[in-house]
């Protein structure tokens, strides 16, 4: 595989955020939390507006695990892929796909309508794939072109998304990556009801319910799950009480 | 693209001759593709573990041993979101883990028991068990048709819990409780009501039955404060 040279500064941090995945996976850290992280990580790096990691549950089904911002456009442009988009046909193929002008004579006429709606110009999927294996896709959207340079950064951030399932291991069974996928879901699952309790506590809307979950985890240097579970759980213990 | 694993899930139960209600040809389909002699779904409710339904007799023991003896996977599954599998029943883990289940499920000819979790997030309703034949590990396929059935399970075990009858709860589609909507919704109704996230999503189910709609369209309306649910 050729790599086209990379521009000083966008090599610094792309290595800097690959460092820090890394780091989180060596230390354990649930599969939800890094991969919101290299979501946010993602739109730092890239001209991009918006970006999610899409994996393919044991039933088959596409799961948002980790998107650049929580709000009702982007998951609802993540929900249309179970029938048609980029991130379907990625997973399916195991290649990369995009659609630089979301025209309605594209490929995916329902998700490019929605797309343009949202704001975006051009949408990309890159695989999440290792062997046979194609474990689901980072999908990206921008409002104009990304270069050659800067599709191989998404596809170094979605070879480390994948590195996140095997972990290590490249022969890692089918189903200790369905199950680490089951468990990414569960969390979101976890912090979706976290985000419910929130928003009702403070008469939130869920997207603020999910900034102050954000927030009450920085400051308590605890994970989204983490604080999430304490939430759900009604956990008398745990520094979340205090800091809500 | 080859099809997806849970229309071919969905198909088969719908194909499935055994079993008379839906829960029972959940644990018929789920027997016969997680590689089991015997299959059961069983439920923790009101502190107290419940079948609600079985493939057969030797489901049915292995079941009601462990809710007598107060040992067993099922006990070890029931606060966890993640499968558990034991591969070797007669081995000494599972000798340890399971002193007064593991002979007599031995003796039952059964090899490994696999428990699949039936919840969403942190709300946990019981589990989806499988009783396999040879001891060792399952394949990804197996392991991704337990966690199917068990999805489908959920369905059921929402209903059960909802007081909603069999006959009309069978042939919705898979995963309505597993939506982004109604997790936030269940956590509103949990915290306006100071109940559980169980409670919750039975309450959610209860008024779409009620009111004819998808518990999806019960879920928006809670997010958007339209609707609130009073206490059952």
């Amino acid at each position: 595989m050729t790599i086209p040279a990379l521009e000083k500064a966008d090599a610094v941090r792309l290595a800097s955020t690959l460092i820090e995945i890394t780091s989180l996976v060596t230390h354990g850290g649930e599969t939800i939390d890094i991969f919101t992280n290299l979501a946010q990580r993602c739109v730092e790096l890239l001209p991009v507006a918006a970006a999610g990691i899409l994996l393919r549950d044991a039933s088959g089904r596409l799961q948002v695990i980790g998107a650049s911002s929580p709000s009702a456009h982007l998951l609802d442009l993540f929900q249309v892929q179970n029938d048609e988009g980029p991130c379907l046909e990625c997973s399916n193929t195991g290649e990369p796909v995009s659609d630089e002008d979301l025209s309605a004579n594209g490929p995916w006429p329902r998700f490019s309508k929605q797309a343009r709606l949202s704001g975006f110009g051009s949408t990309y999927a890159v695989p999440l794939r290792s062997r046979d294996l194609t474990a689901g896709a980072l999908n990206l959207f921008a409002k104009g072109r990304l270069s050659e340079g800067q599709l191989v950064i998404a596809q170094a951030l979605a070879d480390s998304a994948t590195l996140t399932l095997l972990q290590v291991d490249p022969a890692a069974d089918l189903h200790i990556v369905i199950r680490r996928i089951h468990v990414a879901v569960e969390c979101r699952n976890t912090i979706e009801q976290a985000q419910g309790m929130i928003a009702q506590r403070f008469s939130l809307d869920v997207e603020e319910a999910y900034i102050r979950l954000r927030d009450v985890s920085h400051e308590a240097q605890m994970s989204l799950y983490e604080v999430a579970r304490a939430v759900v759980t009604r956990d008398p213990h745990s520094p979340v009480s205090t800091l809500l | 693209m080859t099809e997806p694993r849970w229309l071919k899930f969905s198909r088969q139960l719908e194909d499935s001759r055994l079993g008379t209600t839906t829960a029972e040809r959940i644990c018929h389909v789920a027997a016969s593709l997680v590689g089991g002699t015997g299959a059961s779904i069983s439920l923790f409710v009101d502190n107290a573990y419940l079948a609600l339904a079985e493939s057969g007799p030797l489901a049915v023991m292995l079941d009601e041993t462990q809710f007598q003896l107060g040992d067993g996977p099922v006990f070890e599954a029931q606060n966890s979101a993640v499968p558990l599998i034991v591969e070797d029943i007669s081995g000494t883990a599972a000798r340890t883990q399971f002193p007064a289940f593991g002979p007599i499920a031995e003796r039952s000819n059964v090899g490994s028991v696999a428990a699949f979790p039936i919840g969403v997030g942190t709300a946990q309703l019981g589990t989806l068990n499988v009783y396999r034949k040879s001891a060792g590990p399952l394949s990804g396929e197996e392991y991704a048709n337990g966690l199917i059935a068990a999805s489908f399970a959920l369905s059921e075990a929402i209903d059960y819990q909802a007081g909603i009858a069999e006959s009309v709860s069978s042939g919705e589609l898979p995963k309505r409780f597993e939506s982004s909507h109604l997790q936030v919704a269940a956590g509103m109704v949990a915290e306006a009501l100071q109940c559980s996230i169980v409670e919750s999503l039975v309450l959610i189910r209860a008024r779409a039955f009620s009111d004819s709609v998808s518990v999806v369209e019960i879920a928006r309306a809670i997010e958007n404060r339209t609707l609130v649910l009073d206490p059952q």
